[in-house]
């Protein structure tokens, strides 16, 4: 191969790998859908659902804020979820992460390690988890307790006025008013629930057992898995015998998964079922999905009375 | 609880060995024919297939995806004879880039919403899922193979061991190998959910394959397939209740089990 040869191969992979490089940086930035943050603006990404919808109540009103959410809205629980290449690129364009925590986000130790300069809140944190029962971790559904929605709502409150100090003011105020309605439903639920205090339940999901230990709940058994998969079939004959055996109020499902196994064992046992929505997931964003959780608690209240009182 | 001895007091034990007692004859006859036309890597891609099935299932918004799973199931199942009479590639090259497709595509839809994990009970199956329509699809599919076997069989056997001895005596080779994989397609998809998709294709080879080191007839080849089939499956459930671990993947290691032991008894009667 003569120089020149030589050279002109050279420029012309040169020229390829730039190209392919141009190509590539569209390509990424065409994934990180929201543009980086424009100037002077206070980015706030949520990690999932429930912490959106604090996330939204927080910034409500607040000037220069967005509030955008990571994972797509029907993700549900994020134990499993693999970070995108456009998520990455999001939250590096990002000021604050507010997460979950409590091994919920899988990602989080990578996120922080590789994005030193992202503020992130770990929302459940400073709430003592539960032991879920089937699993033996700590349970990090802390949100679908409204107890624990508003514990939680105020560590992000904390979270956003230590990141954004010239807003602190704003976010107190906005957890004050937002704090004051979920512990008004608090109040409502403990006090429509409290006929049914000690009442035993079978559970679709460990999201229930926030709910039940502060509604007075005994969650005699978990027959699904974070993974959507049940207990095994020897387990669940066990689960049915023991609620033939001992008085069981209800059946509770979660609607992120299939309701297979709850309806196997109603069909055993006889027992009611009741849908439990623990707000992991929602169609709804922005203002409209503001009072998403306040409506859809409402909602589970009337269902499980109705469950709970019988036909 | 207590046991074996209450084993069948639920109604969803009963389910799974009624639906087990359905099932695995038919595994066991379709195993016949996929281990002796060499089909093994065909039926493993469709097993494969499934994911995109449930994907689209998903993307469509169906609450029970397996319409879409039998749908595309019958598209792959077609499309891998058509593409490998045309394509000119070979068998298992033109399988092999189907089932990768199927896999590939399953993988990026059910991915979309990062939910990817959530339908991992696809693939190792879920004996509890078993419910009275199960039962009546399972039923209407062995009903259907054993005419399809009953008409059509010695045509069937010869298409797949001697396929241009077929050809030459009149048989629709192409035609009936569509047949055969479109019945397969069909078992695969209505059990799948299940038994899980990662040892489906096991649950059809392994108990033929075992049978067909122990018999010298096609007859005996067939009964012994089916026998196996049956014991493994039905062992397979107890095991599952007893332990607590997924019914196919445990029917898959008392078939390999089988086969060890047929591996076996073949050599010692080979010396003898």
């Amino acid at each position: 191969m003569t120089l020149r040869t030589r050279t002109r191969t050279r420029t012309r992979s040169a020229a390829l790998a730039a190209a392919v490089l141009v190509a590539a940086s569209a390509l990424l930035g065409g994934c990180a859908a929201p543009s980086p943050t424009p100037d002077g603006r206070f980015a706030i990404v949520a990690s999932f659902y429930p912490v959106y919808l604090d996330a939204l109540q927080l910034a409500k009103d607040v000037p220069g804020v967005d509030v955008a959410l990571l994972a797509p809205p029907d993700t549900g629980c994020l134990h499993d979820y693999a970070l995108t290449g456009g998520d990455m690129a999001r939250l590096a364009a990002a000021d604050v992460l507010v997460a979950n925590g409590d091994g919920m986000e899988g990602f989080l130790d990578k996120v922080a390690h590789d994005l030193p300069d992202l503020a992130v809140i770990r929302s459940a944190e400073g709430i003592p988890p539960l032991t879920d029962p089937s699993t033996g971790e700590p349970d990090p559904h802390v949100w679908s307790s409204p107890k624990g929605a508003a514990v939680q709502m105020r560590a992000i409150a904390a979270g956003l006025a230590a990141a954004d100090p010239a807003h602190a003011a704003l976010y107190a105020a906005n957890a004050d008013r937002y704090g004051a309605q979920l512990d008004a439903l608090d109040r409502r639920a403990a006090e429509t629930l409290s006929p049914y205090r000690g009442a035993r339940v079978l559970a679709g999901h460990a999201s229930f057992l926030a709910f039940a230990r502060d509604y007075g709940f005994t969650v005699a058994g978990i027959f699904g898995l974070d993974d959507g998969q049940t207990i095994g079939a020897g387990a669940l004959a066990a689960m049915i015998a023991d609620a033939k055996e001992n008085p069981t109020a209800a059946i509770i499902l979660d609607p992120q998964f299939p309701a297979v196994a709850g309806d196997t064992i109603a069909r055993e046992t006889g027992l009611p079922e009741c849908i439990f929505d623990s707000v992991v997931t929602g169609a709804k964003s922005g203002a409209g999905a503001m009072d998403d959780y306040l409506d859809r608690m409402d909602e589970n209240l009337d269902r499980l009375i109705a469950a709970l009182e019988g036909p | 609880m207590g046991g074996l001895a209450h084993i069948l007091d639920y109604q969803f034990m009963r389910n799974a060995f009624l639906a087990m007692l359905l099932l695995a004859p038919l595994l066991g006859m379709l195993g016949t024919q996929v281990v002796s036309a060499r089909m093994a890597f065909f039926a493993d891609a469709l097993g494969h297939s499934a994911f995109a099935g449930i994907a689209i299932g998903v993307l469509l918004g169906i609450s029970d995806p397996l319409l879409a799973m039998i749908g595309f199931g019958l598209v792959f199942a077609v499309g891998i004879v058509v593409g490998r009479e045309r394509g000119g590639a070979s068998a298992d090259t033109t399988i092999g880039v189907f089932s990768s497709f199927a896999m590939a595509l399953g993988i990026l839809l059910l991915s979309v919403g990062g939910g990817f994990a959530k339908y991992s009970a696809f693939l190792v199956g879920d004996v509890l899922a078993i419910g009275p329509a199960d039962l009546l699809r399972l039923a209407a599919v062995l009903a259907l193979f054993l005419a399809y076997w009953a008409l059509a069989y010695n045509r069937l056997l010869l298409s797949g061991i001697q396929p241009q001895v077929a050809q030459s005596r009149g048989v629709r080779v192409l035609l009936h190998e569509i047949l055969f994989n479109v019945m397969v397609a069909v078992v695969v998809m209505v059990s799948i959910r299940w038994v899980g998709l990662l040892v489906i294709n096991a649950m059809l080879v392994v108990p033929a394959a075992a049978a067909r080191r122990l018999s010298g007839s096609v007859r005996a080849y067939q009964a012994l397939s089916v026998g196996i089939s049956l014991v493994s499956g039905l062992a397979g459930l107890v095991v599952s209740y007893l332990a607590d671990v997924p019914a196919g993947a445990a029917f898959v290691v008392v078939a390999a089990a089988a086969y060890l032991v047929s591996v076996v008894v073949s050599r010692v009667r080979g010396k003898a």
